[in-house]
């Protein structure tokens, strides 16, 4: 008999949280939660700057690989013969590139407006993703005190890393928009499950994701998807099938990743998102308030943070009615 | 200094499991608490004196020590918080509680098989000593140095 206490020790409640602060060289830092607003350590940063700088810092990390294999892939792509046409595959170059500043169409055929406003709304970059990158690096390092634009970047940039995910397949072949994703013929909220192949073995989120499906199946359609990389066809296609953007098919993901740019940008896109592990954003009631109560407001999907004395399935069912 | 150990006893004192259950303008007791003493990291926590100054002092009978459990207990309901045990403390283990005027302080988590800041600490720093735990560690370094298994000796 395994003991779960002994085999599993309790987590660190500051990481849980997202107080732990490494910005600095006289870090590493943790803020108390009862801390008061001139509780910080050294530089007096509050907790909404910590949570935020942790959650920007992760999603640049993650961005930056997912650019790193899109342009492996690209480089793959221009020493054999690619199925990608040559006009498309300089479009891609130019997304990579940190000097192009002009427009690109190509991700507005990724990312149409009329399928993803909320994206939109966020000023997607419509140019290099690469320069935006440096570009909100370089306001981040400065002195970028509003945690809601550090989140609006965030989201931003989820999108672009899994846009990058998306085209760095298609040279290889495994276009997403040549895969079968079949939709219902009348809109309706559906719940989406998508599960990263990075998942640490027996990390329980299989477990998690059938238990979750078998408790939904009967309330709602379901779709598996095998790889992020293949949301925002699936975004398309419902605009395609429906009319309507994903953020107006009250639809929830279920996204089972170690890394953060998959369910934000799932958000991004107009999903509203559990994710699965959650996100350590519950020391900054501002962030928290943010992806949950501000998206919601002004876009109609938010991120449920579900606290773990909740029943997971029951938010996400509340989640897909609201 | 991680200081996990303070956040699970605050997690504790609050009567949660988890942080992220945690309500915003919650207030936890102090009855754990770290400060770096010429760079070293020191805390402040009840060491269940055998001669508890605190016990002595009390007049409302709340803060007892119990030589079975080897801890000095403070028992809240009884207290009047009238504070003469954070005086006479030379710890500085026990403060005032935001709940009901009271005093409080590490009762060593009794109804846990292990206190919750000993779990949380990852290096070792914190244990859950037995009463004889500094006896026997000084008995078993003597019979090493005895035998000359001890490597400084």
């Amino acid at each position: 008999m395994v003991d779960p206490k002994r085999e599993c020790p309790p987590q660190c409640g500051y990481g849980l949280l997202g107080l732990c602060c490494s910005a600095c060289l006289y870090g590493p830092c943790r803020r108390s939660p009862f801390d008061g607003e001139n509780g910080g350590r050294f530089c007096g940063e509050d907790s909404d700057w910590i949570v935020a700088h942790n959650v920007m810092e992760r999603v640049f990390r993650e961005s930056l690989q997912a650019m790193a294999a899109f342009r492996n892939a690209l480089e793959r792509a221009s020493d054999r013969e690619s199925r990608t046409e040559a006009p498309r595959l300089e479009e891609m170059k130019r997304l990579l590139s940190p000097f192009f500043r002009g427009e690109n169409a190509l991700p507005d055929r990724i990312y149409p407006e009329r399928a993803f406003p909320s994206l939109h709304a966020l000023e997607f970059p419509a140019g290099s993703w690469f320069a935006a990158l440096l570009d909100m690096a370089a306001v981040e390092t400065q002195t970028l005190r509003d945690t809601e634009a550090q989140l609006a970047s965030a989201l931003r940039l989820s999108a672009m890393a899994l846009a990058a995910e998306a085209l760095s397949r298609e040279p290889a072949g495994a276009a997403p928009e040549e895969m079968d994703l079949p939709l219902p013929d009348s809109a309706s909220p559906f719940l989406l499950l998508v599960s990263d192949e990075g998942g640490l073995p027996n990390d329980g989120r299989e477990e998690l994701l059938k238990e979750i499906e078998t408790a939904c199946r009967e309330e709602v359609w379901i779709c598996k998807l095998p790889h992020m990389a293949q949301l925002p066809a699936l975004g398309r296609k419902i605009y395609d099938r429906w009319g309507i953007p994903a953020s107006m098919s009250g639809s929830v993901a279920v996204v089972a990743s170690s890394s953060m740019i998959h369910g934000l940008g799932a958000l991004a896109l107009g999903f509203s998102l559990a994710a699965v592990p959650a996100y350590p954003i519950h020391g900054s009631p501002r962030v928290e308030n943010y992806l949950t109560r501000h998206l919601k407001r002004t876009f109609g999907h938010a991120y449920l943070s579900v606290q773990p004395e909740e029943d997971l399935v029951e938010q996400i069912l509340g989640g897909l009615k609201r | 200094m991680c200081l996990c150990c303070v956040l699970a006893c605050q997690i504790k004192a609050l009567g949660l499991s988890d942080p992220r259950d945690l309500v915003s303008g919650q207030k936890p007791p102090r009855r754990l608490s770290l400060t770096l003493v010429e760079g070293t990291p020191w805390t402040s926590l009840c060491r269940h004196c055998v001669q508890a100054p605190c016990a002595e002092a009390c007049i409302s009978g709340s803060m007892v020590r119990d030589e079975e459990a080897s801890a000095v207990l403070h028992h809240p309901e009884t207290c009047v918080g009238c504070g003469t045990c954070q005086l006479v403390c030379p710890f500085n283990a026990i403060s005032r509680s935001g709940e009901n005027n009271g005093m409080a302080k590490c009762n060593l988590c009794p109804e846990e098989s292990s206190p919750p800041c000993v779990d949380a600490c990852r290096t070792g720093a914190l244990v859950l000593g037995s009463r004889d735990h500094d006896a026997q560690a000084k008995k078993r370094k003597f019979a090493e140095e005895m035998t000359g298994d001890c490597k400084h000796g």
